[in-house]
């Protein structure tokens, strides 16, 4: 590496005398030796630029920290796993068809594209440990200056949850790593986030993912949590601290965030504003979770009930769920089926749940005599008077047992109804075994009080 | 602007005397032929790879606006309210803007590696912008000084200067963040604070704010009594004073007033608190408590609101009154409370160490009170209550005496409609005088009698379920 003399400016001025030496490096005029200057436009300390796909490689090879000034072209699918790679605001690499695996750091202090002309997962690996991504460095449009605007960050953002390291030998899909958010993005398509990722804005009111129903089918979801399919686990799927809003007004019935596969352990929803949509807002459809975490939620207007749509819905084998300070209202004339509808599951948790604005507040069904039911419940109040029934048990099933514990509740309406489609069979109750504590009603709307 | 020939190698010394040829002049046009012009060459210490320097603000402003990534290495002084909207700003050490009376939107990247003061002699607010979408602020940006150490014996040694004040950083970082209209909703950001702050003037934490800590113990805000009088409130959350104050939050913060006997608070709400809203992981030590109350969560209603991991220490100065640790006034919805210790210095007690008034879907656990007259104290006027009182515990690290907590949970209820279900009381040593004392209007004081008091030897608990519904006591287990 070259000696460095640093940042020389040039003053254009016009010599009077003989001309004389330059140059800096003693200061004497008289000195009989001379170094010779060359420009170069891209310099830092302890890096060695790579003007060139194959210097890149080169250096790389050599361990080499390597300095990106210019857009590349990549040459061949390689892995780089040598010394930390750095970007300047005008760096970048076109992957022309090819994938890389990055083992190397890469650092890129502007957060600007660097990655071009790529399909998902083209650049995958451990990036030198460091698990973090940025979609701004695929292309995504972060909305600084305007509104979210029509530019779609999709493919970036797909490219971004895709840049982990692949381990099938260690588990589904690839490790862990976090893409982190940092503004206002607008996705025209199902966003993916696959096992072992981490979706993290900064907070629900200044990470935000814009969606219209334009991009998308009646019956879509904003977000896919998990990647895995069929029987298959899906560990670890975070999704926290963002504002995820579907234009209004929406003529679709588009819902917030759908699973798929089974959610297991490490599975968090946290610090979620979502808003607008017109279908289930979180859906666990029929799959099976397993130490899933949903805490504050905040579902905020639209809504819909003419498929039933609710705000969080657990489907079959739901187990071991934990469900805290969850907020679910609607837009008026736009009530949902219910705030939280829970099918035959076992050993799922609500505490303090505040909703407005549905037919029942908590409906729990039970159709199957292998599932029953283990509901614990507490601190779920209803306000505005906008909800008529707070908790509807459906127990559908004669001969098996169903655990409810509620407790220390509030509704302005109707508390607690027991439905038995059994009807014939016997009345409310059947087949319950029923612990309910600190219970209150208040108010004249008749109802059953147990 | 100065037009630069960035970074120059030197490729060797060549043994090349002037007797061999005529001086050359050695430039990037590479031209080795002799000549009457030259260009002088002069090292500066302003350049990095992809930027172009800014001398003046003129310069900055026309970097901006051609799009070129721009470097700020010395203190210039901004001309006019503009919008900045161009490619990354990035400051050295020694660069800096001085607002001049003037306001700037900043929507270019910010970048400042060294988190140095680069915005000076400006008031809040006028530094506003998305920072090229980077919604954590640093207030050392704006003058906080966070590099203060944490030993407070050294703190406070030499008087309070005004420049000493981090508050104001602190609140023109909390007013930094853009608002914009998406979806007809403002948004906002995070102020992450890591280091010692001395603060002697007040901070607001504005709707939709995060004031954010790395942890208590690392980011301590020491705060000056003198700089604040009786009432006084350190922070105040929420600047909605009649409208909803949603996600507005405080978290991994260590706050000391230092031994005072000034009744000052250390965090206040206005307005009303919604869904998001939170305070977690707070150290309130030395606060003698403003109005009674170290920690108040306003007058107004709350919904959805998060209080955990509260720690109140050292009460060394209790107003004659006494003072409560945290009060929950104003009919609360739905508010949960965990994880809250207290513990005053000897000779002191605090009058409560949780106050709820009126609640409405109020959990408290996870709380251990030493040095209490009451650990929880219920107040009810209102025909709708219920609480969730659960695993509280009474210890008494200065020993069994009159300064340990006298009743771990006290009913004082107005009303025939209160709603109470407590569990998993226990005390540490036999040093209180009853578990829940219910002395309410409706109810004859004191209840419950003997199964209710504290446990028999020390080291012993008392495990029941008290459940108060209507008129009737239900005890379910002893």
């Amino acid at each position: 590496m070259a000696d460095s003399l640093s940042n020389p400016t040039i003053k254009n001025t016009p010599l009077a005398v003989a001309p004389g030496l330059l140059l800096g490096v003693s200061d004497d005029p008289s000195s009989s030796t001379y170094r010779e200057v060359h420009a170069i436009d891209c310099y830092e300390a302890g890096y060695t630029e790579a003007t060139t796909w194959d210097e890149l490689v080169t250096l790389q090879t050599a361990g080499t920290p390597s300095l990106i000034c210019s857009a590349l072209t990549v040459g061949a699918s390689v892995t780089l796993d040598g010394a930390p790679i750095k970007f300047t605001p005008t760096g970048s690499l076109d992957l022309n068809g090819f994938t890389l695996a990055l083992d190397s750091q890469v650092i890129n202090p502007d957060n600007h594209q660097i990655f071009l002309n790529f399909n998902p997962g083209d650049v995958r690996g451990h990036w030198g440990g460091v698990q973090v991504r940025f979609p701004e460095w695929w292309g995504a449009f972060n909305a600084s200056t305007n509104q979210v605007g029509d530019t779609s960050s999709s493919a970036a953002f797909k490219a971004a949850m895709n840049s982990g390291e692949i381990q099938p030998a260690l588990s589904a899909g690839q490790l862990q790593i976090e893409v982190r958010l940092n503004g206002q993005y607008r996705l025209t398509e199902t966003l993916v986030v696959p096992a072992n990722t981490h979706l993290v804005g900064v907070s629900e009111r200044s990470t935000l993912l814009f969606f219209h129903d334009t991009d998308l089918t009646t019956g879509d979801y904003a977000i896919q949590a998990g990647d895995q399919a069929g029987i298959n686990w899906n560990f670890d799927v975070q999704i926290r601290n963002l504002f995820i809003v579907l234009a209004e007004p929406a003529t679709k019935t588009i819902g917030a965030i759908t699973a798929i596969g089974a959610l297991g352990e490490g599975t968090t929803f946290r610090n979620l504003r979502i808003g607008n949509f017109t279908g289930t807002a979180i859906n666990f459809g029929n799959f099976v979770c397993l130490g899933v975490s949903v805490r504050h939620i905040h579902i905020t207007q639209a809504g819909n009930d003419a498929a039933g749509e609710v705000g969080i819905e657990f489907g079959g084998g739901t187990q071991m769920v934990e469900v805290q300070h969850v907020t679910v209202n609607a837009s008026p004339g736009l009530e949902r089926a219910a705030c939280v509808k829970i099918t035959n599951s076992r050993h799922v948790s609500l505490q303090h749940l505040n909703v407005e604005d549905a037919d029942v507040g908590v409906k729990i069904i039970s159709t199957s005599n292998t599932a029953p039911i283990f509901f614990t419940a507490s601190h779920v109040s209803a306000t505005n008077g906008t909800t008529p029934i707070l908790f509807e048990l459906d127990d559908q099933v004669i001969g098996t047992a169903s655990y409810y514990n509620i407790e220390s509740c509030t509704s302005g309406a109707t508390g607690i109804v027991m439905v038995d489609d059994i009807g014939a069979v016997a009345g409310p109750g059947l087949g319950l075994s029923f612990r309910l504590a600190s219970y209150q009603r208040y108010g004249a709307t008749p109802g059953v009080i147990l | 602007m100065a037009d630069t020939l960035h970074n120059p190698t030197v490729k060797g010394v060549e043994d090349l005397t002037l007797a061999d040829t005529a001086p050359r002049v050695l430039m990037s046009a590479g031209d080795p032929a002799p000549t009457t012009a030259y260009q002088e060459v002069r090292s500066t210490s302003c350049y990095e790879a992809g930027y172009r320097e800014a001398t003046t603000w003129d310069e900055l402003v026309t970097l901006q606006t051609a799009g070129t990534p721009t470097l700020v290495c010395s203190a210039l002084t901004v001309g006019a309210s503009v919008t900045l909207d161009g490619a990354p700003i990035k400051f050295t050490p020694t660069g800096s803007l001085d607002l001049n009376g003037f306001t700037l939107i900043l929507t270019s990247v910010v970048i400042n590696p060294d988190n140095h003061q680069i915005f000076t002699n400006f008031s809040p607010g006028d530094v506003s912008g998305a920072f090229g979408s980077n919604y954590t602020r640093n207030p050392d940006w704006f003058g906080a000084d966070s590099g203060l150490g944490n030993d407070p014996s050294v703190l406070f040694t030499t008087e309070f200067a005004t420049a000493d004040d981090s508050a104001p950083g602190i609140n023109a970082a909390l007013q930094s963040f853009p608002i914009k209209n998406i979806s007809g909703r403002p948004i906002s950001g995070k102020v992450e604070l890591a280091g010692t702050y001395k603060i002697a003037s007040k901070i607001t934490v504005p709707e939709f704010c995060h004031l954010e800590g790395v942890t208590f113990r690392a980011a301590i805000l020491y705060c000056d009594p003198d700089a604040f009088v009786a009432g006084d409130y350190v922070v105040t959350m929420g600047d909605k004073v009649g409208g909803w104050n949603f996600e507005t939050k405080i978290s991994n913060v260590y706050m000391d007033l230092r031994a005072t006997a000034k009744e000052i608070g250390a965090i206040t709400w206005i307005g009303a608190k919604g869904e998001g809203s939170s305070m977690r992981n707070l150290r309130l030590t030395n606060f003698p408590g403003a109005s009674g109350a170290i920690l108040n969560t306003g007058a107004f209603p709350s919904l959805g609101f998060t209080i955990r991991d509260i720690i109140f220490e050292n009460q060394t100065n209790p107003p004659a009154a006494g003072v409560v640790a945290l009060n929950i006034p104003g009919g609360p919805q739905n508010i949960d409370v965990m994880h809250v210790t207290t513990n005053a210095s000897p000779a002191n007690r605090y009058q409560a160490g949780v106050r709820v008034t009126n609640a409405y879907g109020v959990s408290i656990s996870y709380a251990n009170f030493e040095d209490c007259v009451d650990g929880v104290h219920c107040l009810n006027s209102s025909g709708i209550t219920t609480v969730i009182i659960k695993h509280l515990l009474a210890s008494t690290s200065d020993g069994a005496g009159a300064n340990s907590t006298d009743n771990l949970v006290h009913l004082e209820d107005a009303t025939a409609f209160g709603k109470y279900d407590i569990t998993d009381l226990v005390w540490q040593v036999n040093t209180g005088t009853n578990t829940v004392l219910d002395d309410g209007a409706v109810f004859s004081a004191p209840f419950p009698p003997a199964p209710f008091t504290p446990g028999v030897v020390a080291g012993a608990f008392s495990h029941f379920k008290y459940q108060r519904s209507g008129i009737t006591y239900l005890l379910n287990e002893v």
